[in-house]
This record gives C-alpha cells, sequence and structure tokens, in this order.
C-alpha cells in the first residue's frame, strides 16, 4: 500500500496533464503529424531532456525511432535498433522484447544502454502495447541521475496506453486512407480503361460497318442488277428458269434488307451525315413500328451541333434505354426530350410503363444496364439521373455541359 | 432512233457489269463505257461524250460528287444521275446543290432505273421515291426559314407562336421555356407589333396565314 501511494503522481496538476495530453494526440489521424505532436507534449509537460518514439518494424523485427524531442534530435531520427533482450537492443530493444517498463536511474551502471548522447546520465523507456502486442516504445532522457524515477514510469505507462490506441488508430487511419486512394486510383483508371475501350468499340462497329457496306452489300447489288439482266433476256417459254431466277432475286434482296440491319445495329450509319435528330426519328419510327409503343421525339430550344464521340454516346443511351422499356416497362408510351439551355442540355426518356425500385438498383448496383448508362454519360463528362416508382412510370434523365458535347464549326470550314 | 448513251461510273466490277447487263436489255439504252473511279468517269466523259453519266458516291480517291461541277462545267449537256446505297442527306442535298440531275438508291429496280435514264436525258430531274418526301420537307423547312425572315421574327418567337397556338398561357409558356412571364411579355409584344396585329389570337392566324407555323 505504501509502495502504491509513493508512485502515485502527488498534485492535481500532474493528473491533469496526463489527462489532457492523453486527449491531444487521440484526437488526431495521422502519423505523421501525431508523433512529433506526442513527443512535444510529453516533454514540455514533464521536462525530459531527450524524448523518443519508436515503431515496431515487424519485417525486420526491429524498432526505428520515428518522432525525436530535445537534445540531438536531428541525429536520431529513422535510427534502428533490434528487438531483443540482448545488449545490441539497448534499454528500447529490451523493452520492446519483454513488453516492461524499464528505468534506467544511472546509465553508466547499465551494460545495456547505448550511448547516443553525451550528457544523458539516466533513462526510462516504456512499451506501447495494444493489448499484449507490442507496437513501439516511448524512451525519456535525463542529464540527471535519477532524472528520471519510478514517478515518471507510473506516469509513461498511464500515458502509454493511452498513446499505444492513438499510434495504432492512427495507423489503422492511414492504411484505410491508403486503401482507399488505392482503390479510388484503380476505380478512376477502371472508369478511363472503360471509356477507352467504349470508344474503341465504337471505331470498330464503325469501320465494320463501313465496310460491309462498301463491299458486300455493293456485291449483292451487282448480283441483283445481273439476274434482272439475265431474266430479261430469258426466252419466253423459259418459264422454270425464269421463277428460279426471281426465287434468286428475291434471296438477294432479303440478304440486303438483313445485311442493311445488320449494319445499322453495328453502326447507324444516318448518325454520321444526317445528325442525331434524323437519325433517332427514324430509330423511334422503327422502334414504335417494331413495338406498338407510341415513340416520340421533342426538342426545346435551339440545337447544338454534336461532337461526333457524344453524338455516339447519346444515341446508344437512348437505345439503351429504349431497349429497356422494351424489354421491361410495358409501356403504352415513351417520350424523348431534349432540352438546349444556354450553358446545359438536357435530355430525358420517359415512359408511362410500370416502373421500378430505381434508386434501390443503383444503389445497390444490380442494374449493369442503369450502371454502364452512368459510366457512359459520365464519360463525356455528363450526369445520370433516374426516377422511377412502381406503377409511374420511369424517367431516365441526362444532363451535359454544352461546352462538353457541342462541336464548333469555324466559318470556313 | 438515237439510242440514249451511258457511261456507268462505280468502283465495283460486279456492279459495273450488273448494270451493264440490266440496261443492255432497253432497246433506247446503250452502255458505251465504263469508269472504275472519279478520274476515269471524267476522262471517259470526255472521251465517249456520253448522254447520262451514272455515278457512284463512294468511290476510292475523290467522291462521286465532287466531280458533279466539273462535269457540269466542262460538259453541260451531260446529265449526271448518282446511284448511290446511301440515303443520307448530306449526300441527297449535297448532290442536288451541286447540280446533278436525278438521285437513285440501288435498290432501284430496273424500270425505274431506265425510266430514270430517259427523264434526266430528256432534261427532267428525277429522285428514288422514297426521297421525294425528305425534299419537300427539306423544302418546307426552307419556305419556312424565308418566311420568318422576311417578318423578321427570331426563332424563339416562332416557338412563342406555337405555344400559343397549342393553347399555352403565358404563364405555362414561361415555366416551359423557363424565361419569367415579364420576358414572355415582351416578347409576345414583339410578335404582335412585327405581325402587325393586336392580339394573340390574330398573331397566330396571321402567322398560319404566311405559313410560319
Amino acid at each position: 500500500m505504501a509502495l502504491i501511494e509513493q508512485q502515485l503522481p502527488k498534485s492535481a496538476l500532474e493528473l491533469e496533464l496526463i489527462y489532457q495530453t492523453a486527449q491531444h494526440i487521440s484526437q488526431l489521424q495521422n502519423l505523421s503529424e501525431l508523433l512529433p505532436r506526442i513527443v512535444g507534449e510529453v516533454s514540455r509537460t514533464f521536462n525530459y531532456n531527450s524524448m523518443g518514439v519508436l515503431l515496431v518494424e515487424q519485417d525486420t523485427n526491429e524498432l526505428v525511432v520515428r518522432a525525436t524531442f530535445g537534445m540531438e534530435r536531428e541525429k536520431h531520427l529513422g535510427f534502428r535498433l533490434p528487438i531483443t533482450s540482448a545488449p545490441k537492443g539497448g534499454i528500447v530493444g529490451w523493452v520492446a522484447y519483454c513488453g516492461r517498463p524499464l528505468l534506467v536511474t544511472d546509465v553508466r551502471k547499465s551494460d545495456r544502454y547505448i550511448k547516443t548522447i553525451e550528457e544523458i546520465r539516466s533513462e526510462l523507456a516504456v512499451p506501447l502495447k495494444i493489448r499484449d502486442r507490442v507496437i513501439g516504445v516511448i524512451d525519456v532522457q535525463s542529464v540527471l541521475v535519477d532524472g528520471v524515477t519510478e514517478k515518471d514510469k507510473y506516469i509513461l505507462t498511464a500515458l502509454a496506453s493511452q498513446i499505444a490506441i492513438a499510434v495504432e488508430n492512427a495507423r489503422l487511419y492511414e492504411e484505410l486512407r491508403e486503401a482507399h486512394n488505392e482503390i479510388q486510383h484503380k476505380a478512376n483508371q477502371l472508369r478511363l480503361l472503360l471509356a477507352r475501350t467504349v470508344d474503341l468499340q465504337e471505331d470498330e462497329r464503325h469501320r465494320i460497318a463501313a465496310d460491309i457496306h462498301d463491299s458486300v452489300i455493293q456485291l449483292v447489288y451487282g448480283a441483283l442488277y445481273e439476274t434482272e439482266g439475265v431474266l430479261h433476256r430469258l426466252p419466253d417459254e423459259a418459264v422454270t428458269n425464269r421463277s428460279d431466277l426471281q426465287n434468286v432475286q428475291t434471296t438477294l434482296k432479303q440478304a440486303v434488307s438483313e445485311i442493311y440491319k445488320a449494319v445499322y445495329d453495328l453502326w447507324p450509319a444516318s448518325l454520321d451525315e444526317m445528325g442525331l435528330f434524323p437519325s433517332l426519328n427514324a430509330y423511334l419510327a422503327q422502334f414504335e413500328k417494331d413495338t406498338n409503343i407510341h415513340s416520340n421525339l421533342r426538342i426545346h430550344g435551339t440545337p447544338i451541333r454534336f461532337m461526333p464521340r457524344a453524338r455516339i454516346t447519346i444515341f446508344r443511351l437512348i437505345q439503351e434505354a429504349f431497349h429497356n422499356v422494351r424489354k421491361h416497362a410495358q409501356a403504352k408510351q415513351v417520350l424523348v426530350i431534349f432540352k438546349f439551355r444556354a450553358s446545359r442540355v438536357q435530355i430525358q426518356v420517359r415512359d408511362d410503363g410500370m416502373g421500378f425500385e430505381a434508386e434501390q438498383a443503383l444503389a445497390e448496383q444490380t442494374h449493369l444496364g442503369l450502371i454502364s448508362m452512368r459510366e457512359r454519360a459520365e464519360n463525356i463528362g455528363g450526369v445520370f439521373k433516374i426516377k422511377s416508382e412502381i406503377g409511374r412510370g420511369t424517367m431516365l434523365g441526362w444532363e451535359f455541359p454544352k461546352r462538353q458535347i457541342e462541336r464548333i464549326v469555324k466559318k470556313d470550314e | 432512233m438515237n439510242k440514249i448513251r451511258v457511261l456507268i461510273a462505280d468502283d465495283h466490277p460486279v456492279v459495273r457489269r450488273g448494270l451493264h447487263s440490266m440496261l443492255t436489255n432497253n432497246d433506247d439504252i446503250d452502255v458505251i463505257g465504263e469508269a472504275e473511279d472519279s478520274t476515269q468517269a471524267l476522262s471517259q466523259t470526255d472521251k465517249l461524250k456520253p448522254d447520262v453519266v451514272i455515278l457512284d458516291i463512294r468511290m476510292p480517291g475523290s467522291s462521286g460528287m465532287r466531280i458533279i461541277p466539273h462535269l457540269k462545267q466542262l460538259h453541260p449537256e451531260v446529265k449526271v444521275l448518282m446511284l448511290t446505297s446511301y440515303d443520307t442527306d448530306e449526300h441527297l442535298f449535297g448532290s442536288l446543290n451541286l447540280g446533278a440531275h436525278g438521285f437513285l438508291l440501288k435498290s432501284v429496280a430496273h424500270e425505274e432505273l431506265a425510266e430514270a435514264i430517259r427523264r434526266v436525258h430528256n432534261g427532267e430531274r428525277q429522285l428514288s421515291k422514297r426521297l421525294v418526301g425528305r425534299v419537300l420537307d427539306e423544302f418546307e423547312t426552307y419556305a419556312k426559314e424565308v418566311s420568318r425572315h422576311k417578318t423578321g421574327l427570331s426563332s424563339s418567337h416562332i416557338e412563342i407562336l406555337q405555344l400559343i397556338a397549342e393553347g399555352y398561357t403565358n404563364r405555362k409558356i414561361a415555366s416551359k421555356l423557363h424565361w419569367s412571364e415579364i420576358t414572355v411579355k415582351r416578347r409576345i409584344s414583339e410578335i404582335l407589333a412585327q405581325l402587325n396585329v393586336n392580339t394573340r389570337a390574330q398573331a397566330v392566324s396571321e402567322a398560319m396565314k404566311r405559313g410560319l407555323i
């Protein structure tokens, strides 16, 4: 009992200092801020001549001096010591190894003491522990024999548990932040890659469509014309030949129309020359014919000329939206609205179908189509919105800054 | 009877052969030569002096469209009949602007092609049937634009007129166009002044009369 009383800090001031110090340091989440702060606060409060925080490096089983304060502080930063009970670990190596504090009141009498500062006479090292695991050591030194005492051991041990938690939190926080940054970085890379893939895919589709159009379709036309010529030169009595040839012609015509359809799916050629709205009108007309869903396009404001990349993106977004309407909505009517504002362009696709839990689908990332619609819009600087309620239809909306999608045509072009 | 002398310019031999085979059946049409690109089309026209050049648009080197002005300048008497698988506005209106006499799609049937050759030879202009509507639409837009230009109204004035005609109130117009009601009122009074009328209803009827909406 007497021993314990003797170890207790005498004044309320010291208690208050411990409390405040612990308070200050526990708020910092950044190791590079936290550690200097710890050594600064503690050294100033308790008047140590030199102080250091050393953290365990697990890979090497060493302690590394991560923050210092007081005499010759610069010299010791980054200094490494093995974690061992052998003398080469010094006092701190032993403390980290054993997980117990060690007070040396006169270093000249200790064979563990490793001399770094000439004037030092006493040293106290206290382990930083999370449960039973040592994560580091705090070390304080004095130029006086008995400059550090049992009382300091008591204070620093009390502080050490707070410091250990703060250090561990900061370390975890840093790890988390690094992981977060890494994920962000990866996500950005992925987004760029996706954008690039989409662009490449569109280029490729464009090229293939043009190739088919310029070669295959021309050949079929040639064959059609030739059969037509032959047909007219057949003698009147060649009835069987005539009907055979007419069958060939029918097949060739079917081939042309099938190829046109395939080419259109690959790349709506009208987009290049006629522009977005005539292409959309044609698409809507075909959609209405195929599905019996009323389809309309409305344009408010003065339309702009689109950059080619924006044009195909917007066309694909609307195609995808219509694809969804056809597949899921059970709608009677679908409406595409373009609003050209001073600096923005808004596009909406509204249907009067059965609707769905849009926010949930987007939040849970279950609907890849919606996610890809958002990503594609973001690729050209836009944002994607969705509003839907069960039984009340669906509104898909995109908004683009004009300068990101407008093609500025020079006068002499 | 003088046969119509035709030159076929297309980069695909199969297409040329097919056209040749198809047109040979007409007693009044004679295919006198072929060209596989725009340069050849010009030189063959110089050499053979055809009555009608059937001209593909997409050919290696320069596009068929680009030689229309040269053909017209060097051989004003030669008629140019575009035959293409591209039905885009750019090609259609571009060709007509440059002075092509006809514009046919490659899906053309034999009789339609032969008839088109006869007609352009006679000095008429000829279009594939499904393109006629587009040309008329374009003309309508153009006519409206000219008419609007004469009245001094802007395109936003016309937009307001359309909305008034659809029964929109000033407030509804304002919210639809994202303007203030004051702006809408000011625009409407501009419209009334330009059209020289006193009421919204008169403005609508005047605009319809002039083909503005």
